[in-house]
């Protein structure tokens, strides 16, 4: 394969990679106020992401993929509400381990990969269509 | 015929490499976000041509499988100092490398207008009309 589509093809991947991550931080805020219903029962866990290259033979070049979806191990806080279904013996209720600054941040961060590799495949386009363009005259 | 023209088969080494190392490039910028991921390069155009060819393998059976690294015609830059290091270990300066990119873009296109510009003149040679 030609080294302009296998740019094209790891940026691929790169987006890829890079909108799942947005997916988890999209779940994470959707569940930050997600609560237990038994007493005492745990609340949404806040889940991760990591990410590991990966040899693509027929590429010869390194792609990246997800290399496990995992959970944050962080404490959940308390919260004083007695009536809530899952509050415990004391009244307090777990909440999830979800801090929307964190997430808010996260999802900068995928969204500035994800443009980096987009503007990659913009270029490598960019760089085929001008060898086509040889052919004009 | 034209890979006799000295300009023609540089320019075509040279469009080999630039797009060699968008594809490396591609990879750094890919792999932004993967803990203790090392950048990679190429070294300079001028000392990047090897003289000598890469030994391969010879597979003497349909069935025997070759190792395929992809295109090592040109030299591997094995100690990339890039601008920084992240705390999960990854190397990768996602500004560093739009640079390297854009760099590479605005060669490739130097490249092909110089194609571009001798294949005209060639024509304005062979042309029977004066």
């Amino acid at each position: 394969m030609d080294a302009i589509s296998a740019a094209m093809k790891i940026a691929g991947s790169g987006l890829e990679a890079q909108s799942l991550r947005v997916r988890m931080v999209s779940e994470n805020v959707a569940n930050a106020t997600s609560l237990g219903s038994a007493p005492g029962a745990d609340p949404y866990r806040r889940k991760t992401i990591v990410f590991q290259n990966a040899f693509d033979r027929a590429l010869g070049a390194n792609m990246v993929e997800v290399k496990r979806i995992g959970v944050d191990p962080g404490a959940f806080a308390l919260s004083y509400d007695p009536a809530h279904p899952a509050a415990n013996a004391d009244g307090y209720v777990k909440m999830p381990n979800v801090n929307p600054l964190i997430e808010m941040t996260d999802m900068r961060e995928a969204t500035r990969s994800y443009e980096a590799n987009l503007s990659m495949i913009e270029q490598a386009r960019g760089m085929a269509m001008s060898t086509i363009a040889l052919l004009d005259n | 015929m034209i890979d006799g023209i000295n300009l023609f088969a540089t320019m075509g080494q040279k469009l080999d490499y630039l797009g060699v190392r968008h594809t490396l490039i591609a990879q750094n910028v890919a792999n932004a976000d993967t803990p203790s991921y090392q950048s990679q390069d190429l070294k300079p155009f001028s000392e990047a041509m090897r003289t000598v060819r890469p030994a391969t393998m010879k597979a003497t059976n349909p069935m025997h499988m070759v190792a395929e690294q992809g295109n090592t015609e040109f030299r591997e830059e094995r100690r990339v100092e890039g601008w920084e290091v992240e705390p999960s270990g990854n190397q990768v300066s996602l500004e560093e490398q739009m640079i390297e990119a854009a760099d590479g873009a605005r060669q490739y296109e130097l490249a092909n207008n110089l194609m571009k510009k001798h294949l005209s003149m060639m024509k304005a040679v062979l042309s029977t009309r004066s």
